[in-house]
């Protein structure tokens, strides 16, 4: 997993680097003059529905409210609550977990990490768009876009599911709130422009917090589970297509 | 301009008599004995002493000449031209008449003057002397006359001197372009004069040298590089005949080749907006309206800001005028009044007004103008129309080395209070004052242009304007809907040559890379048949 | 056609109203060459990047491709991707059972399973291990979009975007309870991607493409593994490989090169 991340950030840094290489010019001149699309001083709302990518355990389906503010074109902050309509565990969980039932049996928390899952967020972003472009269609017609990358900080609430054993061989799931943690965010997108205000952000965000984990473990062979403190950062990586509207 | 000279040899003689009395013992060896060492500020005074106070004229002579010499090899080029042109207007008698010549044309393309010292040299023009000058020297010689006496339009005896250039001459290729414009400007006359065989001629004439020169290149990049060595500013040449080639096609109705050739001149190289204006022309006069405005678009794109094209609008306009879109015409019109017509008169306040020539050239001698400057009036597309002139840049070069050499001479510790510094620091600021006064007729001529051409073209403007409203009061009567867009229907979009060409419809923004790319397609709103 | 029709469909909601905020009597165009046409060129490409999104089996592939753009839009390529050094499955333990770690670049597992095997107890499927080894098959690529962009609006970048499907067949092994590596057969693989090209030069691109590679696995652990209980696993295993790639291009049109003299 960790190797993904990698990988989109070293992606994103290519595309910047490559773009740069390719044609830097010395002078002031600009590529693009008297933009159709600009993104000063716009104010823009987004609605924006979410799904979480390489879950290792857990899935989430969400809808966030945001509302932007850009200084200049390539300059923006952004405010944003959102809510999990699913969130919960991948089927992968349960299916290893019937397999190897007598091995985890009795165990409440299981030592694994990423178990928890988001249930709401609300964060701040900052977002810069270095690159603005147009797409042409089979060279017969064309649209605007706005590559743009975007990082920032919140909160998000948590839960994972702990075990139950109403016998030796039967376990229930049962949710567990995991409380409230600091999270971080980055990631990267494009924005295609609409005319009249509108525009699809379809983006790419990793969202990750550091959790401790009381978790219990058996050794091989062993009856009585034992505790087992895990440390780890949650990931969940988003894709979001976000709906917007700028007001100004 | 030979004002400028008078002056200068007034300053040096009224100087000679108090110096002549001093009857010291000659200093002529020891000058060129510190001239041979290459301390040449200890030369110029010894020279200047032995030029002011030998009694044997040999003497004198040489001291003038070699303190010419010095002051050049010392960078001090306006101080030189004081000498040389001594030396030179003496004539033939003097044993170094030829050596100042030479002398005066190295100043000119250190300075970079092609007006002062090549009208100089005409004046002093001695053939029978000059056959024994070096061919190079002399080529140059013959250039920079010619050059000056195409400026005066006397283009019979300009062509007499340009043909005199040797071949081998650096200024080979300068002579032969300069030598096909004058035929292109013959052609102009003729056509006015509705003799379509000399025009014909003369323009055929013109392609042929311009292809001459372009010739010198061998049409390879290896033998190009040997050009580029060999002849002065070729490079800038080529592109410049390839311009005129298009334009001599232009001038022999050839729109086809003119195209051919103005597509041919590189995008946003210095002759693209004038290459896309005119190609605008030859597309219009091929009744390919879409690609004239096309070109036209992209001029009026924002990477052309603040560019003085008045006659592009009133093109625009003819061409909306020939497809019966008048309100865009009109829009066109009234394009041209606000950001041009509305110049008329400050313009006329300016060139009629009382202002002496030298207030006018802080236009292109100052880098940022003081606002109660009455040039800080003048508006920016004409400034840079007028900034833009290759001779602003001599001008500016001229201006530059006058107040470097003003300070090299306060500096020199050997001429501390001696009377050269004094007399080389006079010649300085009259150059200077003159110099000024050149510059500010210069902007004032420029001004002046400007002025007619945006007033010329205001008659053009009402013509067309009145043309509109008569085809409108047609249309009416002839039952027509006076809006374009209820007369016919818009032409279809042009066709993409094949896959590898990309299409992007224009919304608005200005790609660079899309620039000069551009194609209308315009409502076919003119009436078919009368109702 | 198709595209042709999807283009102006696209178009069309795209435009509606900006068409509408121009003078009805004429329209603008740009037609302008494509600096970098692909059209008949052979494209010769050196890839590398990693495998995300697998819970429990981490990859790192590299490979090459050959491709042949038959005109802007359609291209075929073929390509082999390679995880383990091939021909070659290091020294034998037991019968079918090789030791090797060294000619197996990024073939591991995750932490994941480490805490499942070892913290939970717990088994992924076998199925859920199998791993690629080496892959070779043949695409079909689809480039139906060009894009351009300005970097902070001072410098110009061109790229396309292309969607690739196609199939092949390749060798996966998985390492079981002993950590030694099980050959677990050949596999018709079919793929699926997407990515971009951004052209440095006429000649050279760098390409970033997103391919997911598909088999019906299906894993026995061998009978002399220890634990084994010879069950086999059945699965659809999906590795979504994200790779780098340097494309040298070769052919094709070359751009009119009117010389002159400036």
């Amino acid at each position: 997993m960790r190797y993904s991340r990698l990988a989109l950030t070293f992606v994103t840094i290519c595309c910047l680097m490559g773009s740069a290489i390719q044609s830097a010019k010395a002078d002031d001149h600009v590529v693009v003059a008297d933009r159709l699309y600009d993104m000063a001083g716009s104010l823009e709302i987004t609605l924006t529905p979410t799904m979480s990518i390489f879950d290792k355990y857990t899935k989430h389906v969400a809808a966030s409210v945001g509302l932007g503010y850009y200084f200049n074109d390539y300059l923006g902050i952004e405010a944003e609550g959102g809510y999990a309509f699913i969130s919960g565990d991948k089927k992968l969980l349960d299916e290893i977990l019937r397999v190897g039932v007598d091995n985890v049996s009795g165990i409440e928390r299981l030592p694994l990490s990423d178990l928890k899952h988001m249930t709401w967020f609300a964060s701040g972003s900052v977002i810069l768009n270095p690159l603005y472009g147009k797409i042409s269609l089979s060279a017969e017609s064309d649209f605007n876009f706005h590559f743009y990358l975007i990082a920032g900080a919140g909160v998000a609430g948590f839960k994972y599911s702990t075990l139950e054993w109403p016998t030796a061989s039967e376990f229930r799931k049962v949710d567990k709130d995991a409380g409230m943690k600091p999270t971080f965010h980055f990631g990267g997108g494009i924005r295609i422009h609409f005319p009249k205000g509108f525009s699809l952000r379809i983006e790419l965000r990793d969202q990750f917090s550091y959790d401790e984990y009381d978790a219990q473990t058996k050794s091989e062979g062993g009856i009585t589970p034992t505790e087992k403190k895990i440390t780890d950062f949650i990931h969940i990586t988003t894709l979001r297509f976000g709906v917007c509207y700028s007001f100004l | 301009m030979r004002a400028v000279i008078i002056a200068l040899s007034i300053s040096l003689t009224a100087l000679a008599p108090n110096l002549a009395k001093a009857q010291a013992p000659s200093p002529i060896n020891e000058a060129v004995e510190a001239y041979n060492s290459n301390d040449l500020a200890r030369a110029a005074k010894l020279f200047y002493e032995t030029k002011m106070t030998d009694t044997v004229a040999a003497n004198r002579a040489k001291a003038e000449y070699y303190l010419a010499h010095s002051l050049y090899k010392m960078g001090l080029y306006q101080s030189a031209l004081a000498y040389y042109n001594a030396v030179f207007v003496a004539g033939p008698a003097h044993p170094y008449y030829l050596k100042a010549a030479e002398g005066l044309i190295n100043v000119a393309a250190a300075l970079k003057d092609d007006t002062l010292i090549p009208s100089q040299i005409n004046k002093f023009y001695n053939s029978q002397a000059f056959a024994r000058m070096d061919p190079m020297a002399l080529s140059r010689i013959n250039f920079y006359v010619g050059l000056l006496l195409y400026r005066q339009e006397k283009f019979g005896e300009s062509m007499a001197f340009l043909g005199a250039v040797d071949a081998k001459s650096p200024v080979f290729a300068k002579s032969l372009f300069l030598q096909a414009i004058i035929h292109t400007k013959m052609g102009v006359r003729y056509n006015l004069a509705r003799d379509e065989a000399r025009t014909q001629a003369e323009y055929d004439k013109a392609i042929a040298l311009f292809e001459q020169i372009i010739d010198l290149s061998g049409r390879t990049e290896e033998k190009a590089k040997i050009a580029i060595e060999n002849y002065d500013d070729i490079q800038r040449l080529w592109q410049l005949c390839t311009l005129n080639l298009a334009r001599s096609f232009y001038g022999k109705g050839d729109y086809s080749r003119a195209v051919q050739y103005y597509s041919r001149i590189p995008r946003f190289s210095k002759d693209w907006a004038d290459a896309l204006f005119e190609i605008g022309w030859a597309y219009y006069m091929r009744q390919e309206y879409g690609k004239a405005l096309g070109a036209l678009h992209a001029l009026h794109s924002p990477f052309f800001k603040d560019l003085f094209q008045p006659e592009s609008w009133i093109l625009t306009a003819t061409i909306y005028f020939q497809v019966c879109l008048y309100d865009e015409s009109k829009a066109a019109l009234n394009y041209y009044t606000d950001h041009y017509e509305k110049h008329l008169p400050l313009l006329k306040k300016l060139i009629e007004g009382s202002l002496p020539n030298e207030a006018f050239a802080s236009l292109l001698l100052k880098d940022k103008l003081d606002p109660k400057d009455p040039m800080a009036q003048v508006p920016v597309s004409i400034r840079k129309a007028i900034l833009e002139n290759p001779r602003v840049e001599n001008f500016r070069h001229f201006l530059r080395s006058l107040e470097a050499e003003a300070i090299a001479i306060s500096q020199e510790d050997e001429w501390k209070g001696h009377r050269l510094a004094q007399e080389l620091t006079g010649v300085v600021n009259v150059q200077r004052t003159l110099l000024q006064k050149t510059a500010g007729g210069f902007v004032k001529a420029n001004l002046r242009q400007a002025y007619q051409t945006i007033y010329g073209f205001v008659s053009h403007a009402k013509m067309v304007q009145l043309e509109i409203t008569t085809k409108e009061r047609l249309l009416v009567k002839a039952g027509y809907p006076i809006k374009a867009e209820l007369r016919g229907k818009l032409a279809p979009r042009p066709k993409v040559p094949d896959e590898t060409y990309n299409y992007w419809r224009f919304v608005k923004e200005y790609w660079e890379d899309e620039l000069g790319y551009y194609e209308y397609t315009v409502r076919r709103a003119c009436p078919k048949t009368p109702k | 056609m198709k595209t042709k029709a999807l283009s102006v469909i696209v178009a069309v909601l795209l435009l509606a109203s900006v068409a509408s905020a121009q003078s009805p009597n004429e329209r603008i165009h740009a037609i302008q060459k494509r600096d970098y046409s692909i059209k008949n060129k052979l494209e010769l490409s050196i890839f590398a990047g990693p495998s995300v999104g697998d819970v429990f089996t981490q990859q790192i592939g590299a490979g090459l491709a050959v491709d042949y753009h038959f005109d802007e839009a359609f291209a075929l390529e073929l390509s082999w991707l390679t995880c383990k050094a091939p021909f070659y499955n290091g020294s034998e333990q037991t019968t079918g059972q090789f030791e090797g770690d060294g000619i197996r670049w990024g073939a591991m597992y995750t932490d994941a399973y480490d805490e499942v095997k070892n913290d939970a107890q717990l088994s992924p499927s076998n199925a859920d291990l199998a791993m690629i080894t080496n892959y070779v098959g043949m695409n079909v690529q689809f480039s139906p979009l060009y894009g351009k962009w300005a970097l902070f609006n001072s410098s110009l970048g061109h790229a396309d975007f292309y969607v690739t499907a196609g199939g092949g067949v390749a060798g996966t092994e998985f390492r079981n309870s002993r950590k030694l590596w099980q050959d677990t057969g050949t596999y018709f693989v079919g793929n699926f991607g997407l990515g971009f090209r951004i052209f440095m030069a006429r000649w050279f691109a760098v390409r970033l493409e997103v391919r997911d590679y598909a088999f019906a696995a299906k894993v026995e652990e061998a009978a002399e593994a220890a634990g084994s209980t010879g069950a086999v696993s059945t699965k659809i295993r999906n590795t979504l490989f994200v790779t780098l790639g340097l494309s040298f291009l070769f052919l094709g049109e070359e751009p009119v090169q009117i010389w002159s003299p400036y």
